[in-house]
Protein backbone atom coordinates (compact mmCIF):
# COMPACT_ATOMS: atom_id res chain seq x y z
CA UNK A 1 0.00 0.00 0.00
CA UNK A 2 2.48 2.51 1.00
CA UNK A 3 4.56 2.39 -1.91
CA UNK A 4 1.50 2.51 -4.02
CA UNK A 5 0.75 5.81 -2.67
CA UNK A 6 4.73 6.52 -3.19
CA UNK A 7 4.21 5.78 -6.89
CA UNK A 8 1.09 7.89 -6.75
CA UNK A 9 2.69 10.93 -5.21
CA UNK A 10 5.48 11.14 -7.74
CA UNK A 11 3.39 10.47 -10.75
CA UNK A 12 1.09 13.34 -9.14
CA UNK A 13 4.42 15.68 -9.08
CA UNK A 14 5.62 14.67 -12.26
CA UNK A 15 2.31 15.00 -14.43
CA UNK A 16 2.60 18.94 -14.38
CA UNK A 17 5.73 18.87 -16.17
CA UNK A 18 4.61 16.30 -18.79
CA UNK A 19 1.70 18.17 -19.86
CA UNK A 20 3.65 21.28 -20.25
CA UNK A 21 6.19 19.37 -22.06
CA UNK A 22 3.71 18.13 -24.48
CA UNK A 23 2.97 21.52 -24.98
CA UNK A 24 5.64 22.86 -25.33
CA UNK A 25 6.22 20.19 -28.06
CA UNK A 26 2.96 20.37 -29.75
CA UNK A 27 3.84 24.21 -30.37
CA UNK A 28 7.47 23.81 -31.26
CA UNK A 29 6.04 21.32 -34.10
CA UNK A 30 2.97 24.04 -35.13
CA UNK A 31 5.98 26.95 -35.55
CA UNK A 32 8.47 24.35 -36.91
CA UNK A 33 7.13 24.16 -40.52
CA UNK A 34 8.46 25.33 -44.23
CA UNK A 35 6.03 28.15 -44.04
CA UNK A 36 5.11 28.45 -40.23
CA UNK A 37 4.42 31.72 -39.26
CA UNK A 38 4.43 31.80 -35.73
CA UNK A 39 7.74 32.08 -33.48
CA UNK A 40 9.01 28.52 -31.91
CA UNK A 41 9.76 27.97 -28.03
CA UNK A 42 13.01 28.97 -29.17
CA UNK A 43 12.89 32.32 -30.69
CA UNK A 44 10.61 33.07 -27.55
CA UNK A 45 13.45 31.83 -25.24
CA UNK A 46 16.17 33.99 -27.24
CA UNK A 47 13.96 37.02 -27.66
CA UNK A 48 13.82 36.85 -23.68
CA UNK A 49 17.25 36.91 -23.29
CA UNK A 50 17.94 39.78 -25.91
CA UNK A 51 15.09 41.50 -24.20
CA UNK A 52 16.90 41.22 -20.39
CA UNK A 53 20.26 42.95 -22.06
CA UNK A 54 18.56 45.47 -24.28
CA UNK A 55 15.27 47.32 -23.42
CA UNK A 56 12.29 48.13 -25.36
CA UNK A 57 10.94 51.45 -26.02
CA UNK A 58 13.73 52.33 -23.25
CA UNK A 59 12.23 50.23 -20.93
CA UNK A 60 13.46 47.29 -18.90
CA UNK A 61 11.48 43.88 -18.80
CA UNK A 62 11.66 44.24 -15.18
CA UNK A 63 10.31 47.69 -15.56
CA UNK A 64 7.43 46.59 -17.90
CA UNK A 65 6.32 43.54 -15.56
CA UNK A 66 6.54 46.23 -12.58
CA UNK A 67 4.35 48.52 -14.42
CA UNK A 68 1.78 46.61 -15.34
CA UNK A 69 2.06 44.77 -11.85
CA UNK A 70 1.30 47.81 -9.97
CA UNK A 71 -1.72 48.57 -12.10
CA UNK A 72 -3.30 45.70 -11.55
CA UNK A 73 -2.54 45.34 -7.84
CA UNK A 74 -3.42 49.28 -6.98
CA UNK A 75 -6.90 48.62 -8.52
CA UNK A 76 -7.38 45.54 -7.39
CA UNK A 77 -7.11 46.59 -4.34
CA UNK A 78 -9.20 49.77 -4.08
CA UNK A 79 -12.05 47.41 -5.73
CA UNK A 80 -11.78 44.72 -2.95
CA UNK A 81 -12.25 47.73 -0.39
CA UNK A 82 -14.64 49.69 -2.65
CA UNK A 83 -16.50 46.42 -3.59
CA UNK A 84 -17.02 44.69 0.04
CA UNK A 85 -17.93 48.35 1.77
CA UNK A 86 -20.52 48.37 -1.16
CA UNK A 87 -21.68 45.03 -0.79
CA UNK A 88 -21.95 45.28 3.00
CA UNK A 89 -23.76 48.62 2.29
CA UNK A 90 -26.39 47.14 -0.11
CA UNK A 91 -26.62 43.79 2.14
CA UNK A 92 -27.50 45.68 5.29
CA UNK A 93 -28.92 49.04 5.01
CA UNK A 94 -32.21 48.27 2.88
CA UNK A 95 -32.53 52.38 2.28
CA UNK A 96 -28.92 52.79 0.60
CA UNK A 97 -29.91 49.66 -1.50
CA UNK A 98 -33.11 50.95 -2.85
CA UNK A 99 -31.43 54.39 -3.31
CA UNK A 100 -28.19 53.42 -4.97
CA UNK A 101 -28.63 49.25 -6.18
CA UNK A 102 -30.60 50.40 -9.84
CA UNK A 103 -27.77 52.83 -10.54
CA UNK A 104 -25.42 49.92 -9.89
CA UNK A 105 -27.34 47.69 -11.89
CA UNK A 106 -27.30 50.42 -14.65
CA UNK A 107 -23.63 50.72 -14.54
CA UNK A 108 -22.98 47.11 -13.92
CA UNK A 109 -23.57 45.83 -17.59
CA UNK A 110 -21.57 47.77 -19.28
CA UNK A 111 -18.18 46.67 -20.10
CA UNK A 112 -15.02 48.74 -18.70
CA UNK A 113 -13.72 49.02 -22.42
CA UNK A 114 -16.73 50.65 -23.37
CA UNK A 115 -15.34 53.84 -21.07
CA UNK A 116 -12.01 54.04 -22.97
CA UNK A 117 -13.29 56.56 -24.76
CA UNK A 118 -14.84 58.62 -22.39
CA UNK A 119 -11.75 57.59 -19.65
CA UNK A 120 -9.05 58.91 -22.31
CA UNK A 121 -10.90 62.78 -22.86
CA UNK A 122 -11.96 62.83 -19.48
CA UNK A 123 -8.56 62.00 -17.82
CA UNK A 124 -5.92 61.80 -20.87
CA UNK A 125 -3.65 58.76 -21.29
CA UNK A 126 -1.78 58.55 -17.31
CA UNK A 127 -1.77 56.24 -14.83
CA UNK A 128 -5.03 57.23 -13.38
CA UNK A 129 -7.63 56.15 -16.39
CA UNK A 130 -5.81 52.69 -16.45
CA UNK A 131 -6.57 52.39 -12.61
CA UNK A 132 -9.74 53.90 -12.79
CA UNK A 133 -10.81 50.95 -15.40
CA UNK A 134 -9.29 48.32 -13.34
CA UNK A 135 -10.88 49.45 -10.21
CA UNK A 136 -14.56 49.89 -12.36
CA UNK A 137 -14.68 46.53 -13.35
CA UNK A 138 -13.28 44.47 -10.76
CA UNK A 139 -15.74 46.44 -8.08
CA UNK A 140 -18.77 44.99 -9.71
CA UNK A 141 -18.29 41.04 -9.16
CA UNK A 142 -16.82 41.85 -5.53
CA UNK A 143 -19.94 43.82 -4.80
CA UNK A 144 -22.31 41.44 -6.25
CA UNK A 145 -20.88 38.41 -4.55
CA UNK A 146 -20.31 40.23 -1.04
CA UNK A 147 -23.97 41.06 -1.10
CA UNK A 148 -25.04 37.69 -1.72
CA UNK A 149 -22.79 36.31 0.41
CA UNK A 150 -24.08 38.41 3.41
CA UNK A 151 -28.08 38.28 2.20
CA UNK A 152 -27.52 34.46 2.32
CA UNK A 153 -26.68 33.59 5.68
CA UNK A 154 -27.88 30.19 6.59
CA UNK A 155 -31.43 30.51 8.74
CA UNK A 156 -30.26 27.74 11.30
CA UNK A 157 -27.57 30.62 11.90
CA UNK A 158 -29.46 33.25 12.67
CA UNK A 159 -31.26 31.58 14.75
CA UNK A 160 -28.12 30.71 16.62
CA UNK A 161 -27.55 34.54 17.15
CA UNK A 162 -31.26 34.82 17.98
CA UNK A 163 -31.81 32.54 20.26
CA UNK A 164 -28.05 33.12 22.32
CA UNK A 165 -28.79 37.05 22.32
CA UNK A 166 -25.98 37.93 19.92
CA UNK A 167 -25.69 42.00 19.74
CA UNK A 168 -25.72 43.46 15.96
CA UNK A 169 -22.17 43.71 16.00
CA UNK A 170 -21.59 40.34 17.68
CA UNK A 171 -23.96 39.09 14.84
CA UNK A 172 -22.11 40.46 12.24
CA UNK A 173 -18.44 39.91 13.07
CA UNK A 174 -19.81 36.00 14.59
CA UNK A 175 -22.14 35.26 11.91
CA UNK A 176 -22.67 37.63 8.70
CA UNK A 177 -18.91 38.15 7.96
CA UNK A 178 -17.52 34.72 8.43
CA UNK A 179 -20.37 32.58 6.38
CA UNK A 180 -19.63 35.72 3.52
CA UNK A 181 -15.91 35.46 3.22
CA UNK A 182 -15.85 32.11 0.65
CA UNK A 183 -18.40 33.84 -1.43
CA UNK A 184 -16.35 37.52 -1.10
CA UNK A 185 -13.03 35.40 -1.95
CA UNK A 186 -15.07 34.04 -5.14
CA UNK A 187 -15.96 37.01 -5.86
CA UNK A 188 -12.12 38.14 -5.74
CA UNK A 189 -11.17 35.64 -7.77
CA UNK A 190 -13.07 36.42 -10.28
CA UNK A 191 -12.29 40.24 -10.76
CA UNK A 192 -8.99 39.11 -10.97
CA UNK A 193 -9.09 37.71 -14.06
CA UNK A 194 -10.98 40.50 -15.63
CA UNK A 195 -8.25 43.02 -13.85
CA UNK A 196 -5.83 40.86 -16.52
CA UNK A 197 -8.30 41.71 -19.43
CA UNK A 198 -9.51 45.19 -18.67
CA UNK A 199 -5.46 46.40 -18.11
CA UNK A 200 -4.12 44.98 -21.28
CA UNK A 201 -7.08 46.51 -23.28
CA UNK A 202 -6.45 49.82 -22.13
CA UNK A 203 -2.56 49.09 -22.29
CA UNK A 204 -2.80 47.99 -25.72
CA UNK A 205 -4.76 50.88 -26.78
CA UNK A 206 -2.63 53.96 -24.90
CA UNK A 207 0.64 53.11 -22.81
CA UNK A 208 4.54 53.87 -22.75
CA UNK A 209 5.14 50.73 -20.84
CA UNK A 210 3.67 47.42 -19.35
CA UNK A 211 2.46 43.91 -20.67
CA UNK A 212 -0.27 44.94 -22.98
CA UNK A 213 2.53 47.41 -24.48
CA UNK A 214 4.50 44.94 -25.19
CA UNK A 215 1.76 42.97 -27.25
CA UNK A 216 1.02 45.89 -29.36
CA UNK A 217 4.46 46.69 -29.72
CA UNK A 218 5.45 43.18 -30.84
CA UNK A 219 2.53 43.04 -33.01
CA UNK A 220 3.30 46.81 -34.52
CA UNK A 221 7.04 46.02 -34.92
CA UNK A 222 6.59 42.24 -36.98
CA UNK A 223 8.36 41.05 -33.46
CA UNK A 224 5.86 38.36 -32.61
CA UNK A 225 8.03 36.48 -29.79
CA UNK A 226 7.91 39.91 -27.53
CA UNK A 227 4.23 39.51 -28.07
CA UNK A 228 4.19 36.13 -26.63
CA UNK A 229 6.89 36.76 -24.00
CA UNK A 230 4.32 39.22 -22.71
CA UNK A 231 1.51 36.30 -22.99
CA UNK A 232 3.81 34.25 -21.04
CA UNK A 233 4.28 36.62 -18.47
CA UNK A 234 0.51 37.15 -18.25
CA UNK A 235 0.06 33.45 -17.35
CA UNK A 236 2.94 33.31 -14.89
CA UNK A 237 2.00 36.36 -12.87
CA UNK A 238 -1.90 35.77 -13.26
CA UNK A 239 -1.52 32.39 -11.75
CA UNK A 240 0.73 32.77 -8.92
CA UNK A 241 -1.72 35.96 -7.77
CA UNK A 242 -4.49 33.81 -8.17
CA UNK A 243 -2.49 30.94 -5.91
CA UNK A 244 -1.65 33.58 -3.44
CA UNK A 245 -5.50 34.50 -3.46
CA UNK A 246 -5.97 30.42 -2.60
CA UNK A 247 -3.42 31.46 -0.19
CA UNK A 248 -4.72 33.81 1.42
CA UNK A 249 -8.16 31.74 2.09
CA UNK A 250 -6.59 28.90 4.06
CA UNK A 251 -5.47 31.76 6.10
CA UNK A 252 -8.81 34.06 6.58
CA UNK A 253 -10.90 30.72 6.46
CA UNK A 254 -8.63 28.20 8.56
CA UNK A 255 -11.75 25.76 9.46
CA UNK A 256 -12.15 25.23 6.15
CA UNK A 257 -8.74 23.07 5.88
CA UNK A 258 -8.03 19.81 7.98
CA UNK A 259 -5.18 19.88 10.03
CA UNK A 260 -2.66 17.83 9.42
CA UNK B 1 -40.44 15.78 41.53
CA UNK B 2 -41.89 18.69 41.76
CA UNK B 3 -45.33 19.90 40.10
CA UNK B 4 -44.93 23.59 40.09
CA UNK B 5 -45.76 24.43 36.31
CA UNK B 6 -42.38 26.12 34.97
CA UNK B 7 -44.07 27.05 31.21
CA UNK B 8 -47.45 27.08 29.97
CA UNK B 9 -48.57 26.92 26.54
CA UNK B 10 -51.93 28.01 26.64
CA UNK B 11 -54.35 27.73 23.47
CA UNK B 12 -51.74 28.02 21.17
CA UNK B 13 -52.87 27.68 17.13
CA UNK B 14 -50.62 28.52 14.37
CA UNK B 15 -50.78 29.08 10.65
CA UNK B 16 -48.27 29.86 7.74
CA UNK B 17 -50.19 31.67 4.79
CA UNK B 18 -48.88 31.32 1.41
CA UNK B 19 -49.07 32.99 -1.95
CA UNK B 20 -49.85 30.19 -4.44
CA UNK B 21 -50.45 31.89 -7.72
CA UNK B 22 -53.90 33.79 -6.91
CA UNK B 23 -54.68 31.63 -3.80
CA UNK B 24 -53.82 32.92 -0.70
CA UNK B 25 -53.28 29.36 1.43
CA UNK B 26 -53.78 28.96 5.31
CA UNK B 27 -51.62 26.30 6.15
CA UNK B 28 -52.59 25.17 9.90
CA UNK B 29 -50.16 23.77 11.30
CA UNK B 30 -51.02 23.85 14.99
CA UNK B 31 -54.65 23.83 16.27
CA UNK B 32 -55.37 24.90 19.86
CA UNK B 33 -52.24 23.32 21.79
CA UNK B 34 -52.27 23.58 25.50
CA UNK B 35 -49.42 22.41 27.14
CA UNK B 36 -48.75 22.34 31.01
CA UNK B 37 -44.38 21.84 31.69
CA UNK B 38 -43.49 21.24 34.88
CA UNK B 39 -40.58 22.35 36.56
CA UNK B 40 -37.51 20.29 36.17
CA UNK B 41 -39.17 17.35 34.41
CA UNK B 42 -38.32 16.16 30.79
CA UNK B 43 -40.99 16.26 28.86
CA UNK B 44 -41.26 14.61 25.35
CA UNK B 45 -43.52 16.06 22.27
CA UNK B 46 -43.73 13.57 19.73
CA UNK B 47 -45.14 12.93 16.77
CA UNK B 48 -45.28 12.05 12.91
CA UNK B 49 -42.95 13.89 11.06
CA UNK B 50 -44.40 17.60 9.42
CA UNK B 51 -47.05 17.88 11.85
CA UNK B 52 -45.49 21.02 13.49
CA UNK B 53 -43.36 20.24 16.38
CA UNK B 54 -40.75 21.97 15.44
CA UNK B 55 -42.66 24.73 14.63
CA UNK B 56 -43.98 24.51 18.51
CA UNK B 57 -40.65 24.75 19.77
CA UNK B 58 -39.73 27.58 17.56
CA UNK B 59 -42.55 29.15 19.06
CA UNK B 60 -41.21 28.66 22.61
CA UNK B 61 -37.94 29.81 21.87
CA UNK B 62 -39.27 32.86 20.57
CA UNK B 63 -38.07 32.42 16.89
CA UNK B 64 -41.56 32.88 15.65
CA UNK B 65 -44.72 34.39 16.82
CA UNK B 66 -48.50 32.16 17.86
CA UNK B 67 -50.91 33.31 15.14
CA UNK B 68 -53.09 32.58 18.42
CA UNK B 69 -52.44 32.09 21.80
CA UNK B 70 -49.76 32.87 24.75
CA UNK B 71 -46.87 31.11 26.03
CA UNK B 72 -45.91 32.20 29.78
CA UNK B 73 -42.55 31.02 31.86
CA UNK B 74 -43.32 31.37 35.42
CA UNK B 75 -46.91 32.71 34.93
CA UNK B 76 -45.72 35.60 32.88
CA UNK B 77 -46.17 36.13 29.02
CA UNK B 78 -43.07 35.95 27.11
CA UNK B 79 -42.94 37.14 23.49
CA UNK B 80 -39.45 36.78 21.74
CA UNK B 81 -36.61 35.22 22.32
CA UNK B 82 -35.63 34.74 26.29
CA UNK B 83 -32.97 34.20 28.04
CA UNK B 84 -34.09 31.98 30.11
CA UNK B 85 -34.61 29.45 27.52
CA UNK B 86 -32.13 27.58 25.59
CA UNK B 87 -31.88 25.62 22.04
CA UNK B 88 -30.26 22.65 20.99
CA UNK B 89 -31.08 22.77 17.29
CA UNK B 90 -31.92 19.70 14.83
CA UNK B 91 -28.56 19.87 12.56
CA UNK B 92 -26.48 21.39 15.15
CA UNK B 93 -25.97 24.72 13.76
CA UNK B 94 -22.74 25.17 15.43
CA UNK B 95 -20.50 27.79 14.01
CA UNK B 96 -18.21 26.03 11.33
CA UNK B 97 -15.51 29.15 11.72
CA UNK B 98 -15.45 29.03 15.39
CA UNK B 99 -13.72 26.00 17.38
CA UNK B 100 -15.69 23.99 20.38
CA UNK B 101 -14.71 26.40 22.69
CA UNK B 102 -15.91 29.02 20.96
CA UNK B 103 -19.28 27.32 19.88
CA UNK B 104 -19.57 26.65 23.52
CA UNK B 105 -18.78 30.13 25.02
CA UNK B 106 -21.19 32.37 22.90
CA UNK B 107 -23.79 32.60 24.90
CA UNK B 108 -21.93 34.26 28.14
CA UNK B 109 -19.67 35.96 25.26
CA UNK B 110 -23.10 37.65 24.14
CA UNK B 111 -23.92 37.96 28.20
CA UNK B 112 -20.58 40.46 28.30
CA UNK B 113 -19.34 37.91 31.03
CA UNK B 114 -15.34 37.92 31.22
CA UNK B 115 -13.35 35.36 29.15
CA UNK B 116 -11.60 33.92 31.99
CA UNK B 117 -15.48 33.23 33.71
CA UNK B 118 -17.38 32.23 30.60
CA UNK B 119 -14.36 30.14 29.72
CA UNK B 120 -14.77 27.96 32.84
CA UNK B 121 -18.48 27.98 32.65
CA UNK B 122 -17.88 26.30 28.89
CA UNK B 123 -15.16 24.19 30.30
CA UNK B 124 -17.62 22.60 32.83
CA UNK B 125 -20.36 21.67 30.10
CA UNK B 126 -17.67 20.57 27.80
CA UNK B 127 -16.22 18.15 30.11
CA UNK B 128 -19.61 17.18 30.83
CA UNK B 129 -21.04 15.74 27.41
CA UNK B 130 -17.13 14.35 27.51
CA UNK B 131 -15.51 16.49 24.51
CA UNK B 132 -12.54 17.49 27.18
CA UNK B 133 -9.25 17.30 24.85
CA UNK B 134 -11.28 18.78 22.08
CA UNK B 135 -11.36 22.26 22.56
CA UNK B 136 -9.58 23.62 19.49
CA UNK B 137 -10.80 21.51 16.63
CA UNK B 138 -13.04 23.31 14.39
CA UNK B 139 -16.50 21.30 13.72
CA UNK B 140 -14.98 19.90 10.49
CA UNK B 141 -12.65 17.86 12.11
CA UNK B 142 -15.03 16.16 14.46
CA UNK B 143 -17.95 13.77 13.79
CA UNK B 144 -21.49 14.74 13.73
CA UNK B 145 -22.15 12.89 17.41
CA UNK B 146 -19.44 15.25 18.54
CA UNK B 147 -21.07 17.89 16.44
CA UNK B 148 -24.67 17.53 18.82
CA UNK B 149 -22.62 17.23 21.90
CA UNK B 150 -21.13 20.44 21.37
CA UNK B 151 -24.90 21.84 20.46
CA UNK B 152 -25.19 20.32 24.11
CA UNK B 153 -22.84 22.00 25.45
CA UNK B 154 -23.51 25.37 24.46
CA UNK B 155 -27.20 25.42 25.34
CA UNK B 156 -26.51 24.61 28.95
CA UNK B 157 -23.90 27.58 29.03
CA UNK B 158 -26.30 29.95 28.50
CA UNK B 159 -27.59 28.91 31.89
CA UNK B 160 -31.19 28.66 31.06
CA UNK B 161 -34.49 27.32 33.02
CA UNK B 162 -35.49 25.57 29.83
CA UNK B 163 -33.57 23.78 27.59
CA UNK B 164 -35.58 23.09 24.04
CA UNK B 165 -34.02 20.01 22.01
CA UNK B 166 -35.33 20.09 18.43
CA UNK B 167 -34.59 15.77 17.24
CA UNK B 168 -31.01 16.22 18.60
CA UNK B 169 -30.60 12.68 17.33
CA UNK B 170 -32.35 12.58 14.50
CA UNK B 171 -29.54 12.56 11.98
CA UNK B 172 -27.48 10.29 13.74
CA UNK B 173 -27.03 6.90 12.80
CA UNK B 174 -28.27 4.30 15.51
CA UNK B 175 -25.47 3.41 17.64
CA UNK B 176 -24.71 6.82 18.08
CA UNK B 177 -27.96 7.73 18.57
CA UNK B 178 -28.74 5.25 21.47
CA UNK B 179 -25.63 6.29 23.24
CA UNK B 180 -26.48 9.88 22.77
CA UNK B 181 -29.59 9.05 24.83
CA UNK B 182 -28.21 7.26 27.31
CA UNK B 183 -25.68 10.79 27.85
CA UNK B 184 -28.11 13.19 27.78
CA UNK B 185 -29.80 11.43 30.50
CA UNK B 186 -26.98 11.20 32.41
CA UNK B 187 -26.05 14.93 31.97
CA UNK B 188 -29.97 16.09 32.77
CA UNK B 189 -29.51 14.15 36.31
CA UNK B 190 -26.45 15.54 36.99
CA UNK B 191 -27.97 19.18 36.13
CA UNK B 192 -31.20 19.09 36.51
CA UNK B 193 -33.47 21.49 33.97
CA UNK B 194 -36.88 21.66 32.48
CA UNK B 195 -36.63 19.98 29.10
CA UNK B 196 -38.57 19.98 26.29
CA UNK B 197 -37.44 17.21 23.66
CA UNK B 198 -38.65 16.84 20.43
CA UNK B 199 -38.83 13.09 18.40
CA UNK B 200 -40.52 11.48 15.95
CA UNK B 201 -39.01 8.04 17.77
CA UNK B 202 -41.08 5.97 19.79
CA UNK B 203 -38.83 4.25 20.95
CA UNK B 204 -36.74 7.38 21.94
CA UNK B 205 -39.71 8.92 23.58
CA UNK B 206 -40.04 6.61 25.90
CA UNK B 207 -36.48 6.12 26.80
CA UNK B 208 -36.24 9.60 27.54
CA UNK B 209 -39.43 11.01 28.54
CA UNK B 210 -40.78 11.88 32.48
CA UNK B 211 -43.91 12.55 30.36
CA UNK B 212 -44.97 12.12 26.82
CA UNK B 213 -47.28 14.33 24.91
CA UNK B 214 -48.41 12.70 21.43
CA UNK B 215 -49.16 14.61 18.64
CA UNK B 216 -51.67 13.98 15.29
CA UNK B 217 -50.75 14.15 11.91
CA UNK B 218 -50.95 18.38 11.32
CA UNK B 219 -52.67 20.44 11.86
CA UNK B 220 -50.94 19.19 15.37
CA UNK B 221 -53.31 18.57 18.14
CA UNK B 222 -52.55 16.61 21.83
CA UNK B 223 -53.41 13.80 21.41
CA UNK B 224 -52.98 12.03 24.36
CA UNK B 225 -50.56 12.49 27.52
CA UNK B 226 -48.89 9.46 29.07
CA UNK B 227 -47.31 9.66 32.38
CA UNK B 228 -44.11 7.52 32.96
CA UNK B 229 -43.03 8.92 35.98
CA UNK B 230 -43.48 5.07 37.24
CA UNK B 231 -40.95 3.59 34.79
CA UNK B 232 -37.63 4.15 36.58
CA UNK B 233 -34.75 5.39 34.59
CA UNK B 234 -32.01 4.38 33.29
CA UNK B 235 -34.91 2.48 31.34
CA UNK B 236 -34.16 -1.43 29.57
CA UNK B 237 -35.44 -1.09 26.35
CA UNK B 238 -36.39 -4.98 26.51
CA UNK B 239 -38.12 -4.98 29.46
CA UNK B 240 -42.06 -5.81 29.66
CA UNK B 241 -42.92 -2.37 31.03
CA UNK B 242 -41.15 -0.82 28.54
CA UNK B 243 -42.01 -2.64 25.55
CA UNK B 244 -45.85 -2.16 26.81
CA UNK B 245 -45.90 1.19 26.75
CA UNK B 246 -43.76 1.67 23.08
CA UNK B 247 -46.55 -0.23 21.78
CA UNK B 248 -49.54 1.56 23.59
CA UNK B 249 -48.18 4.74 22.22
CA UNK B 250 -47.81 2.81 18.79
CA UNK B 251 -51.01 1.69 18.48
CA UNK B 252 -51.98 5.21 19.31
CA UNK B 253 -50.19 7.39 16.17
CA UNK B 254 -51.47 8.83 12.98
CA UNK B 255 -47.54 7.46 12.12
CA UNK B 256 -46.45 4.97 9.36
CA UNK B 257 -44.80 2.41 11.31
CA UNK B 258 -41.01 1.98 10.67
Amino acid sequence: MKKRSFIRDVSLAVLPFFSIAIFLSLWLWVASGDNAIIPTPVDVFNRFILFLRTPVSKTSIQRHVWVSMCRVLIGMGSAVIIGIALGALFALIPTFRSVFMPLFNMFRPIPPIAWIPLVTVWFGVGEFPKIFLVVYGCTVPITINTFTGISMVPDEFDYVSKVFHAGKWDRLRDVVFPSAIPAIIAGIKAALSSAWMILLSSEMISAKAGLGFLITRGSDSNDLALSMIAMILIGLIGSLMSLGLTFLERKLCPWETELN
Amino acid sequence: MGNRIKLSIEGVSHYFVTFNKKDIQKTHVLENVNIDVRENEFLVLLGPGHCGKTVLLNLIAGLIKPTVGEIKLDGESISGTDKRISMVFQQASILPWKTVMENVEIAPKYADIKREERRKTAQYFIDLVGLNGFEKHYPRQISGGMKQRVGIARAYSANPEILLMDEPFGALDAQTRYSMEGEILKIWEKDKRTVVFVTNNIEEAVTLGDRIILFSQAPATVKEVYDLCGLKKPRDNMSEEFLKMRDLISSNTDMLRE
